[in-house]
């Protein structure tokens, strides 16, 4: 039954999620499940490990669709396959020393097809940003993300996180924000 | 220029809250002072990583959510595959077939609000005053009475909101038909705007506006999100809207999930709205805006129908080639997420405006 969805389909989901709409990401997503797990069980992985590396797989799917950089020039199965298969892979390499091999059971994306830094270059970058908020800890993390990207004005910060007055807000705001970038770009 | 600080300036940048004025302060600053640019630099590298650190902790959780939803496999044999693949299928194809029923796919023709042979238990919204009695109290009046007196030039009120944030904005295709000329004010500015109609859909009673005015440079940028979700029945929502020359809320929850006689395109809320409500903007308890104010059930008390986000989307789609690429405030970030309903509304206040029509 999957087989026999058109490709028009799918591009209309594609649109919807481009559109903001949460109800074509999720069709989409338990879709294309079955086909990843068939993958990872194939290769020496659990049902458990199947699961975060399709959510892994599926999330930068989803970051490159709205951020327009993938058009649909190859199917989301191969798109997802490729990346999953680049994912399992790293994963793999980690647990054993020596190169392992992959039993393919779909054709993949080559790195010469796709520019693959275009996806591990960002998600590498995201996940070290998400480790250096965790650096820094509370009420830093908290403060700079309701300022900018939750909107959150000064004032409602304030209030929120208990300051006397806005202004003290703002410099604490703005002494996690110089820490961070010290945290960021040291290397 | 000089009273401009350099760091506000670099807030306002990040948050997308830059006038143009502003923006060439800082412009000047980034280019004078090269420690300053770097810092620019790292900060919209750092920001752009926190959005992007957001949108996937929370399509994680929705993920997860929606990961519960397939069922826990047996040890993989060819066969379990196929049945889960099975399994999956139906899902998908129930969410589907769910999706096309709400749509409207497979109910029969939808009801036409504007259409002159309708029962008259319909009444449009646009409110229709009288030009040269400026006075508030006629905007009380019922529109009965004031269809009945004759005025040689009358003018008519409805609601708008912005689409983007380079000067497309919404309203029903009843507000603007037969207009000579079409404008819009806002709550906070009193500045009046020219637009031209750029498109019309009498079926889904939408129109999209255009600000013609060089004076005008943009909307500051746009707090809200327009999100096309089906409306959770008893989901709690509120409005902002022109019934009267300033701006009006209005609270109250969703009632039914279709419009006037089964129609798909609308569902139905309980707030109670008055002429000049048309095009108004229904916002979730997060600010999103999942629908625009169409019309009112004259026959039932306090029973109004909303024009669905879904269809908003499928007007934008039909834009002129020109528009296709413009950011709309489909794909924008909700900026009032987690604020308070006052919070809320204070910051959209000034991005709802009044639409004036001389016929």
């Amino acid at each position: 039954m999957i087989e026999a969805r058109s490709q028009n389909t799918e591009s209309e989901l594609i649109q919807s999620i481009v559109l903001g709409d949460d109800k074509a990401i999720n069709i989409l997503y338990l879709e294309y499940y079955p086909v990843i797990r068939h993958f990872i069980e194939k290769n020496n992985g659990d049902e458990s490990s199947a699961k975060d590396i399709y959510q892994d797989a599926f999330i930068i799917l989803i970051r490159n669709i709205k951020r327009g950089t993938f058009k649909g020039d190859s199917t989301v199965r191969t798109y997802l396959y490729s990346i999953s298969r680049r994912l399992w892979l790293k994963e793999l390499n980690k647990r054993n020393s020596r190169q392992s091999k992959i039993r393919d059971i779909h054709e993949f994306l080559s790195t010469d097809d796709y520019n693959e830094n275009a996806w591990e270059d960002r998600d590498k970058k995201i996940k070290k940003l998400g480790v250096a908020l965790q650096g820094l800890g509370e009420p830093c993390g908290t403060i700079l993300l309701d300022f900018y990207v939750n909107g959150l004005s000064m004032e409602s910060i304030k209030s929120k996180m208990g300051y006397t007055n806005a202004g003290n807000a703002k410099n604490q705001k703005y002494k996690c924000m110089q820490r961070l970038r010290k945290i960021f770009f040291k290397q | 220029m000089n009273e401009y600080n350099k760091y506000e300036l670099l807030d306002k940048y990040l948050t997308g809250k830059l006038n143009e004025e502003e923006l060439s302060a800082f412009e000047h600053f980034r280019a004078e002072d090269k420690e300053f640019a770097r810092e620019v630099q790292e900060s919209i590298e750092l920001v752009g990583l926190m959005q992007d650190f957001e949108d996937t902790q929370t399509l994680k959780k929705q993920l997860a959510k929606n990961h519960e939803s397939i069922p826990q496999s047996q040890p993989s044999k060819r066969n379990q595959t196929w049945f889960t693949i099975g399994i999956a299928a139906s899902f998908s194809l129930l969410a589907v077939f769910s999706t096309l029923f709400t749509i409207g796919h497979f109910s029969s023709k939808k009801t036409v609000v504007t259409s002159p042979i309708q029962e008259l238990s319909f009444q449009d919204l646009s409110d229709n005053v009288s030009e040269i009695q400026g006075n508030q109290e006629n905007l009380e009046l019922k529109i009965k009475e004031i269809e009945s007196s004759i005025q040689t030039e009358t003018s008519r009120n409805g609601t708008c909101f912005p689409l983007t944030n380079s000067g497309l904005l919404v309203t029903n295709y009843h507000v603007i038909t037969e207009a000579k000329k079409v404008m819009i004010v806002s709550h906070t500015s009193d500045i009046p705007y020219n637009v031209e109609v750029i498109y019309k859909d009498k079926d889904l009673d939408l129109a999209i506006l255009k600000i013609t005015d060089t004076t005008f440079s943009n909307f500051g940028g746009i707090p809200y999100s327009i999100v096309n979700r089906i409306p959770k029945l008893a989901e709690g929502i509120y409005t902002l809207g022109y019934p009267k020359k300033e701006v009006v809320y209005g609270e109250g929850c969703v009632s039914s999930g279709s419009g006037y006689n089964g129609d798909t395109t609308k569902f139905e809320v309980s707030i109670p709205v008055n002429p000049g409500n048309s095009g108004s903007p229904v916002f979730d308890k997060y600010g999103n805006i999942i629908g625009l104010i169409d019309s009112k059930n004259k026959d039932k008390v306090g029973t109004s129908y909303v024009v669905k986000a879904e269809y908003l989307k499928s007007a934008i789609e039909n834009l002129p080639d020109e528009y296709i690429n413009e950011v709309t405030a489909f794909n924008q970030r909700n900026r009032i997420k987690w604020k308070s309903r006052e919070e809320q509304v204070s910051t959209l206040l000034s991005k709802i405006y009044r639409v004036r029509v001389i016929k």
